[in-house]
């Protein structure tokens, strides 16, 4: 869940720090927001799973 | 882990009727399979380059059996050099002092090591089945365990690459293998022998990444595998696979004055291109949708109610990486092959945990949520299920259904189905050719092929034998005892990455220094293709295999 937090939060800094380049989100940005996207809801519902073994 | 209501007794009609699907399945993906081996026994008789880029791994294999480097500076005569590291060339090198400048050992090698990656994803979901459910039915499990194997070689992807002279098909092999032997290193309680799994494990990871840098996908799946497992073994091993794979690296970039990083890795950065990536995500799903759900239910069966397996983290990481791999410019649907070994594995397991009603599930809240409002209907829902999957492997060998539409017993399948080809040399191929970087072969080479070859081969012996020729194919200077000059896609992707001065190339071509030219797809920088236009002109076209090869003369 905090790779897709982290992961998003960094996708989105790219075009606030990277101000020189193309503005919008790119493709490569885009499937990055879907998995970083994925990947918290993944971790939302793995939550109340406890602490079983992966 | 908690197991579910006890299995109900299957009726024996159901029992008969899930045979007999499996039985119909499975002689789909054996057509398939015998349409392999017939595409593979033409190829390998094929004397030409049947795919671009066949000749010149030839040329890495001839130049390693002489004990040069591919690996040269691309700037000076023969401005040749190869982008792929080295492993299935050095398999070959010793067909290359039996037999010489061959394509058949090459293609032979590759199609023997598809067969092999397909016998051990069998093996696995056999294995699997079976350390699940130890009480499996023996049948159906070899009938799905078999079908599994045969549904990686079904695969039109694997199908069009597996028989071909290039290194990508031995690396999906040693990927499989290694990930085989990982599966259940953890569980391994002898430490000797443990330790000696491991090695052979990361020893394979090496392997398929010093044959292609694509298997740098698996081997990180691998490590997260190990690391979800048991960390510190994983850090350790994880850094001792570091050392030795950066060490080779290391000493093959001294050893070739950097040109060994130049070709493999600054080559290697190239243009992304979004409908490219996307167009070839369409065409994987569409085209294994039948076993993609399967394997990508199992995956979130493991997320959520068993233990995740390597299995399962290899599918995502080869299946995201690869899939955003082949928009780079250059590649291709071959990308997904590996993807698609362990999407056969995930979907056999789900199929075969199903027929043997093996399924368990822990007790949490999606088990309440999702399997214990079904519970009173699990009788029902079992039968229907059971007969659903065998159904999955008909639908899968219909959406990948490829087959030359002439030729005996070939024509007259095709003439009963109403299927008619849509590819070259009368193939019919269910993915069509409507997407681009979609490899457009497949079909089988005819005898016109090998005659029009051998009328280029004709043309240029009628050039005196020390002047020289500027081939696009390696091909036709084996065939006529030339040098090879040139890999026109390696200058071509550092010229685009500015790393390639062609002028001393291009000197060459204003000097006239090249009695003809034969030109494919002209894959030559820019600077060099207005060259060839200046100095050069087209005095003939002749048609091999689907492509015109344009031969050029010196401009008078």
């Amino acid at each position: 869940m905090a790779i897709g937090i982290l992961g998003t939060i960094a996708i989105f800094a790219i075009d606030i720090i990277d101000v020189g380049r193309e503005g919008g989100i790119g493709p490569i940005q885009t499937i990055g927001l879907v998995l970083m996207v994925g990947l918290f809801v993944l971790g939302i519902t793995l939550i109340p799973l406890g602490d079983d073994p992966a | 882990m908690t197991n579910s209501p006890p299995s109900p007794t299957i009726p024996r009609p159901i029992l008969t009727l899930v045979h007999a699907l499996m039985l119909i399945a499975l002689a789909w993906l054996l057509f398939h399979f015998v349409v392999y081996v017939v595409y593979a026994n033409n190829l390998i008789q094929f004397p030409f380059d049947y795919d671009q880029g066949e000749g010149f791994e030839l040329h890495d294999v001839m130049l390693l059996s002489q004990f040069q480097t591919p690996y040269a500076d691309i700037e000076t005569f023969p401005f040749y050099g190869s982008i792929y590291p080295p492993i299935y060339h050095v398999f070959l090198v010793p067909f290359a002092w039996l037999f010489g400048a061959e394509y058949w050992y090459g293609r032979l090698f590759s199609f023997l090591t598809t067969l092999i990656t397909a016998i051990t994803i069998g093996w696995v979901v056999y294995k699997e089945t079976y350390r699940a459910i130890p009480h499996a039915d023996k049948t159906l499990t070899r009938m799905v365990a078999l079908a599994s194997g045969l549904a990686f070689l079904s695969s039109n992807i694997v199908y069009h690459i597996g028989p071909l002279f290039r290194q990508h098909i031995s690396m999906f092999m040693f990927e499989t293998l290694a990930v085989a032997v990982l599966a259940h290193v953890s569980e391994i309680e002898s430490t000797p022998r443990r330790r000696w799994m491991l090695l052979l494990g990361f020893g394979l990871l090496v392997l398929g990444g010093y044959t292609k840098q694509l298997a740098a996908f698996t081997a990180v799946g691998a490590l997260i595998f190990l690391f979800i497992r048991n960390p510190r073994r994983a850090i350790i091993w994880g850094f001792g696979f570091a050392v030795v794979g950066a060490g080779i690296f290391v000493l093959l970039t001294i050893t070739t004055d950097g040109h060994w990083w130049t070709q493999t890795i600054t080559a290697n950065v190239k243009d992304f291109l979004t409908d490219q990536a996307i167009g070839l995500a369409r065409l994987f799903a569409n085209l294994h949708l039948a076993i993609l759900i399967p394997a990508i239910l199992y995956l979130l069966y493991e997320v959520y109610f068993d233990r995740i397996s390597i299995y399962s983290i290899w599918f995502v990481c080869t299946l995201v990486l690869s899939a955003m791999a082949a928009g780079t410019w250059g590649a291709g649907d071959s990308y997904y092959a590996t993807a698609i070994g362990a999407m056969c594995i995930l979907s056999g397991i789900f199929i075969s945990k199903t027929v043997n009603q093996g399924w368990q599930f822990r007790q949490n809240y999606l088990r309440r949520l999702l399997i214990n409002p079904f519970s009173r209907f699990a009788p029902a829902i079992t039968i229907m299920l059971m007969v659903l999957m065998p159904m999955l492997y008909i639908l899968y060998a219909r959406a990948t259904l490829h087959m030359p539409t002439t030729g005996a017993g070939f024509s007259q399948i095709a003439d009963i189905f109403g299927i008619e080809a849509n590819a070259d040399n009368g193939f019919y191929d269910s993915a069509g050719r409507l997407v681009g970087a979609y490899a457009d072969i497949g079909h089988l080479t005819t005898e016109q092929d090998v005659i029009n070859g051998n009328l280029i081969v004709g043309r240029i012996n009628e050039i005196p034998k020390e002047t020289r020729i500027l081939s696009e194919e390696a091909a036709f200077s084996f065939a006529t005892g030339r040098e090879v000059i040139t890999n026109p896609v390696v200058l071509y992707i550092l010229d685009q990455v500015g790393h390639y001065d062609s002028s001393e190339l291009v000197q060459m071509l204003e000097e006239q220094a090249f009695g003809l030219i034969i030109l494919r797809a002209r894959f030559y920088p820019p600077p060099v293709n207005i060259a060839i236009d200046t100095y050069y002109e087209m005095v003939e076209v002749i048609s091999m295999n689907g492509f015109d090869y344009q031969l050029l003369r010196p401009k008078n």
